[in-house]
């Protein structure tokens, strides 16, 4: 688990997953407590943003992400990349970015906690 | 059916006198004229190393998470001469850019299907250890087209993602409250499996596909030092190669004949340019720079009992101090079930133009045999 900063006065959160080298891909988003339970599924914008929530109602949130990529031919090993970005007030970051190889497919499972300062 | 073969045979009765027997040629004959049918119409996948002249054993394919292959070369020359070095296979714009290559920019931008599809490979190789003789290439191979491309298949792309689909009833996967990022798991077995399935359905899909379209170039420099010092590096000749295949389908097609029995075709149409080309002459034992260019066009032709090739050629051949020779050359197959699975097979083959001494000769020859399996 990653740990990301969030202003406590600014705008909604954001979270967007870009799966990288041209590779198909599914994924979802859940918020969770504190103390790791609830699990909320994230809704996403007409963009494909997960919308995680109002800033001032994040602290010490959990933000989980779980992404199935498949490779486009299934002999050879070929590389894949989850690139995860946090937005608020219009500012984008990279709060977590895995890359890897892969035959056939490939599940990426990561989180983060939020704290705001 | 039966007009193909008429016109075929009359092809054949025009083009060559009537023979009979195993083989049989006419004027100045060439056995080793049938040998070049088909001409090799492929562009070279590593044209570093073709450039090079050696034929690889042991070169990995990039498969690091960079997109990087790094590997010893292991290969042996067009003597036969054992040949180590250093072989690198990449593609540039996948480890400049490739987490920010999504799927979605790869359907909608042909610039970056282009750029992604490129290679590039880069090679280095010597004869042994004592030899003080170095050879370098770098090699790029592009595809500007090609519709076989697994990844814009709208029917691959949803059937990947369907398997890929969370359903509703799968729980989350808990958050790790251990420090780091990301982690890759592998997909279940049965995810796995019905992956493959997508990828075989495409497999079978693009072999009944009749408008498949594909356009590659390679383009390859050598450069040689005889010292080993990168201050003595010379040119060592360039070579060029391109190739544009189409396949299509003729005669009676329609929704109910089954697809095992359409009849089919492909045209190649391929080019290539090589200079300075190490070439040792016929009965010479010394070796000589030579250019060479081959422009050529070749038809096939398949249906359930007979197929068929066309190839027309022009070769241009310039060695070192010696005369040019420039020459056309055709090249005809065909094949036809007898019975069983027994398949008469007739090649013919013809040089027009081609210098010998002073003199222009044509050469011709003609070989039919019973085959178990078919060739076109």
């Amino acid at each position: 688990m990653v740990n990301v900063n969030v202003k406590q006065n600014g705008g909604p959160v954001l979270v967007t997953i870009a799966v990288g080298h041209n590779q198909i891909n599914t994924h979802r988003m859940f918020r969770w407590e504190s103390d790791l339970t609830n699990p909320q599924p994230l809704p996403t914008n007409m963009s494909g943003n997960y919308l995680v929530g109002d800033a001032a109602t994040l602290n010490q949130k959990v933000i989980s992400w779980e992404v199935r990529i498949a490779a486009s031919t299934p002999s050879n090993p070929e590389p894949y990349s989850v690139t995860i970005f946090l937005t608020q007030d219009g500012q984008t970051r990279q709060i977590d970015q895995l890359v890897g190889t892969m035959t056939l497919g490939v599940q990426v499972n990561g989180s983060a906690r939020i704290t705001l300062v | 059916m039966r007009s193909i073969i008429i016109a075929f045979t009359l092809i054949v009765l025009g083009f060559v006198p009537p023979v009979f027997g195993q083989t049989a040629q006419n004027n100045d004959p060439d056995p080793a004229l049938l040998d070049a049918l088909p001409f090799d119409s492929s562009v070279p996948t590593s044209p570093a190393f073709t450039i090079l002249g050696v034929t690889p054993k042991d070169v990995t394919s990039p498969s690091d998470a960079e997109g990087l292959g790094v590997s010893l070369l292991n290969a042996t020359d067009q003597n036969g001469v054992l040949q180590t070095g250093i072989a690198i296979d990449t593609n540039p714009y996948l480890v400049l850019r490739g987490p920010k290559l999504t799927i979605d920019g790869y359907i909608k931008s042909s610039r970056q299907q282009f750029l992604s599809r490129m290679k590039l490979s880069v090679a280095t190789t010597k004869a042994s250890k004592d030899a003080k003789d170095t050879h370098a290439a770098l090699g790029l191979l592009f595809v500007p087209l090609n519709t076989a491309d697994p990844r814009l298949d709208p029917n691959l792309g949803k059937c990947l993602k369907d398997e890929l689909a969370f359903k509703p009833t799968e729980t989350p996967v808990p958050p790790e409250s251990n420090p780091g990022g990301s982690q890759a798991v592998p997909l279940g077995q049965a995810t796995l499996k019905m992956l493959n399935a997508c990828h075989e359905d495409f497999v079978k899909r693009q072999k009944d596909d009749w408008n498949a379209q594909s356009w590659m170039i390679g383009v390859a420099a050598a450069s040689v030092t005889d010292n080993g010092k990168v201050d003595n590096l010379q040119s060592d000749g360039v070579g060029i190669w391109t190739s544009y295949s189409r396949q299509f389908a003729f005669g009676r097609v329609n929704n109910k004949e089954p697809k095992s029995d359409v009849r089919r075709g492909q045209l190649i149409v391929h080019g290539r340019y090589r200079t300075s080309e190490h070439v040792k002459p016929e009965g010479s034992d010394t070796t000589i720079d030579q250019d060479s260019s081959l422009f050529g066009a070749r038809l096939r032709i398949g249906a359930p009992e007979f197929g068929g090739s066309l190839e027309a050629s022009y070769i241009h051949k310039e060695p070192e101090g010696g005369k040019s020779d420039t020459h056309f050359r055709v090249l005809l197959g065909a094949e036809r079930l007898l019975f069983g699975s027994t398949w008469l097979e007739i090649a013919i083959g013809r040089d027009v133009g081609r210098q010998d001494g002073d003199d222009v000769v044509i050469r011709s020859a003609f070989r039919w045999s019973f085959t178990q399996s078919r060739k076109f």
